[in-house]
């Protein structure tokens, strides 16, 4: 799920589709259904400024959707030999950053169209991807649990942005990764799992700050959203409860009960005031 | 991505979505061993928490019918009801595949962002993200809402329907709430998702409602202090001639529409709107000279009967029960109606006393000058009675003094305790009960002087008569005689009493 720029969407992506929905209003109808693909879509965002969305699936491709015309001026697709898992955009706006199931990132600059492969770990299926605001660390968590962080460049205006090792956080988690998120001050790298926890990671060093978790409920962590002043994040997990944690308490300061299943999508977009 | 915390929720979807796009049948291959481990693992898990909340077991999957392609003929009757112009609202925006774009294009079109410092300041309108000082609106958000009340039904929060009618099975119910004093409360619509939702989670649901509302009376904060009860579907009337609907049953099992809310009392029975609490109603019964006994009963509704027999079984003398009577302690002189309840009876105190001390009694206050009038005697009918005869046993009429009790039921002889001096070759007469279903007749056959001998004539299980001789005080006698006749008369005849009729007939006849 994704959040349009201008905070008046809410893209949901599923089974052939991508449905948007009006988020001020009360119609539960989608208002705009993207369809015409095969399989499951397991992935969605926006460019910032809301010129085209992108999403990846399990057709092992990911997408660039025009949506400001009909006349489809920057439709694009990028093939790759695995289910995608996950597409990021960089800050930069023009690079996608694509992970897929084979265990494989993808760089793919969308102004050359050229692309950049690294697997950093064989067979272990790319979950999430993350960087960071300012754009100098991008994190990857795969489905060993394994979390690793590389330092960016950013390359000229014409140079693609090169990625050097960083560090590589060897069991994050002790089960599948399922999310990896920067916050938005750049200082925090949030990790949620398949092991229950969430883990919060400070950026200086990449040493574990704090292991959220609460007993006993609380089942596989599938998605996470920091508040704009990185002070909370909103996590939510299998047994359809989102939990609000204070980061600074490191405890749950608010539960949003409701959902009849899992919850394993989250989106949020704060503002600063 | 086909993984997930769920076992069953991976095999169902497995099951359900690849079963007509999957060719090769590897679908089934993958799931064969994982569904028989599964379905051991969900019988643990019942075992293990049998009352607790349990999953549905559908997880089917349903396609929306704007995906499927045939979309329109293959609507639910619930979607039928949308309207379809927000239908017509949802523009469709099909895959295209892209136009061949030059090299320069891109350029154009993908613009590359600086991100050096100065052109991320001029991005975010020159706030510093890492200055400390600007909070986000969700930290105001949690920093003012702090001392919100928090509803403690939340859990409860997921079985709303509301906005869930088109992907789930909905169900409207109104909820009433009954209240004593006649301030009936608005009723309230509740939209309940009826998969997986059991009698509770409609409380819980109504009670979060409620909750949310900030309605007036607060609600008790456990769920397990209300039931639902079947009410009037207009005017919200509780029928309460009906049980509670069961908490732990599906809700899907009920087609009841209109419900009512109603507070459990403490003991776990449904009261009725009065939330006045009843105590536990304590009986004190004491039996003269060996204390008093106290135990409790379920209400007053109960009958003088229950309240007698858990007597007998606490002080363990079931066997000869029915000797014993009950009365009220302020009225020791009359037996309780064993068929009254408690209600009638005002009072909580009782005596357990033997018949014939009641008869004892009686008879003391008789002497003290009241004597029963006729009248009286026909209404005492039913009423034990104990009488002091002589029983002229066997063949030589050997004498035993005896106590004779009479009531509705039975008859009773029971050895007089206070004749201790008895000639060794009388036996001692053994205390005998006849119901009075057996008793065929009595009459006077002798008089002599003042006493009077009367015959009691029965016949037992071989339908065989026998008879018993008494003597007694001519007046006694009569007595006796006329309460036995009133007795056999006012009670539907008994074969007995009509056999010996028409015997009697036959030996007129014959002489």
């Amino acid at each position: 799920m994704a959040i349009t720029p201008d905070r008046h969407l809410l893209a949901a992506a599923g089974y052939q589709h991508i449905k948007m929905y009006d988020i001020k209003s009360n119609n539960a109808n989608p208002i705009v259904n993207y369809d015409g693909i095969s399989k499951n879509i397991t992935s969605v965002g926006f460019h910032e400024d809301g010129k085209w969305m992108f999403t990846g699936g399990e057709d092992s491709s990911a997408r660039i959707w025009d949506l400001r015309s009909r006349n489809l001026q920057c439709q694009r697709v990028y093939q790759v030999k695995a289910a995608v898992n996950c597409v990021i955009l960089h800050p930069n706006q023009s690079e996608l950053i694509v992970g897929d199931h084979s265990g494989a990132i993808h760089v793919w600059d969308l102004r050359t169209d050229r692309n950049e492969q690294l697997i950093p770990e064989a067979e272990a299926a790319v979950l999430s991807l993350s960087i960071n605001q300012d754009a100098t660390y991008m994190a990857a968590i795969n489905n060993q649990g394994n979390c690793y962080i590389w330092s960016l460049s950013s390359g000229t205006t014409t140079e693609p942005t090169v990625l050097r090792p960083r560090t590589k956080l060897m069991k994050a988690h002790e089960k599948a990764g399922l999310k990896c998120l920067f916050s938005p001050d750049s200082c925090l790298l949030a990790t949620t799992s398949a092991d229950q926890s969430i883990k919060i990671w400070q950026t200086s060093d990449f040493t574990l700050k704090s292991t959220l978790k609460e007993e006993p409920q609380q089942r596989w962590v599938w998605d996470c959203a920091f508040s704009e002043d990185s002070q909370y994040l909103v996590a939510v997990s299998s047994e359809g409860i989102a939990r609000l944690w204070s980061l600074e308490q490191e405890k749950v300061v608010r539960k949003y009960q409701g959902h009849q299943k899992a919850l394993v999508s989250l989106a949020f977009r704060d503002v600063q005031v | 991505m086909a993984f997930m915390d769920n076992a069953q929720f991976v095999i169902s979807q497995i099951r359900h979505s690849c079963v007509t796009s999957d060719d090769t049948g590897m679908s089934e291959i993958v799931i064969v061993n994982e569904e028989t481990e599964n379905e051991k693992l969900l019988q643990r898990r019942k075992f293990r928490d049998n009352a607790d909340f349990a999953y549905s077991n559908s997880f089917d999957i349903e396609v929306s019918p704007m995906g499927s392609g045939h979309g329109n003929s293959v609507k639910k009757p619930l979607e039928g009801k949308i309207p379809r112009n927000a239908e017509a609202k949802c523009q469709s925006v099909p895959w295209k595949d892209p136009e061949p774009i030059s090299a320069t294009d891109f350029f154009e079109l993908f613009p590359k962002k600086d991100l050096t410092d100065g052109g991320q300041a001029k991005a975010h309108d020159g706030q510093t993200k890492t200055d400390g000082k600007s909070v986000s609106k969700l930290t105001l958000l949690v920093k003012n809402s702090h001392n919100q009340p928090r509803n403690p039904f939340a859990h409860y929060g997921k079985f709303d329907g509301e906005g869930y009618s088109r992907t789930n099975k909905v169900r409207l119910f109104k909820i009433f709430f009954p209240s004593p004093k006649g301030n009936q409360q608005p009723l309230m619509n509740i939209c309940l998702i009826v998969d997986g939702a059991r009698v509770q989670d409609l409380i819980g649901l109504t009670m979060f409602k409620y909750t949310e509302e900030a309605r007036k009376p607060k609600l008790k904060d456990d769920v397990k202090s209300y039931c639902l009860l079947i009410a009037d579907e207009m005017d919200g009337e509780v029928d309460f001639d009906l049980p509670a609907l069961d908490n732990g049953e599906m809700i899907s099992k009920f087609d009841f529409k209109a419900l009512a809310l109603s507070y459990i009392e403490p003991e776990e029975k449904p009261v009725l709107p009065q939330p006045v609490s009843v105590p536990d109603i304590i009986v004190e019964v004491c039996e003269e000279k060996r204390g008093s006994s106290k135990f409790a009963v379920e209400g007053y509704d109960v009958k003088m009967k229950t309240v007698l027999e858990k007597m007998l079984k606490k002080r363990g003398i079931k066997r000869t029960g029915h000797e014993y009577v009950l009365v009220k302690k302020n009225d020791p002189m009359n037996a309780i109606n064993l068929d009254d309840t408690l209600e009638k009876m005002d009072t909580t105190e009782f005596q357990l006393v033997k018949r014939t001390n009641i008869r004892t009694r009686k008879e003391s206050n008789e002497k003290n000058g009241k004597i029963m009038p006729d009248q009286a005697e026909y209404f005492t009918l039913p009423q034990y009675k104990v009488f002091k005869v002589t029983m002229l046993q066997g063949f030589l009429h050997a004498k035993s003094e005896v106590h004779l009790g009479i009531d509705s039921k039975y008859i009773e002889i029971t050895q007089n305790s206070q004749s201790s001096q008895r000639p060794f070759w009388n036996r001692s007469p053994r205390a005998v009960n006849i119901e009075m279903e057996y008793v065929a007749h009595s009459e006077v056959i002798r008089k002599s002087g003042n006493r009077s001998t009367f015959r009691l004539i029965y016949s037992n299980e071989n339908r065989d008569f026998k008879n018993y001789d008494f003597e007694c005080l001519q007046t006694t006698a009569d007595e006796i005689v006329r309460k036995l006749e009133n007795i056999l008369n006012s009670s539907p005849k008994s074969e007995s009493f009509k056999e010996y009729q028409r015997t009697r007939e036959r030996r007129s006849k014959k002489s």
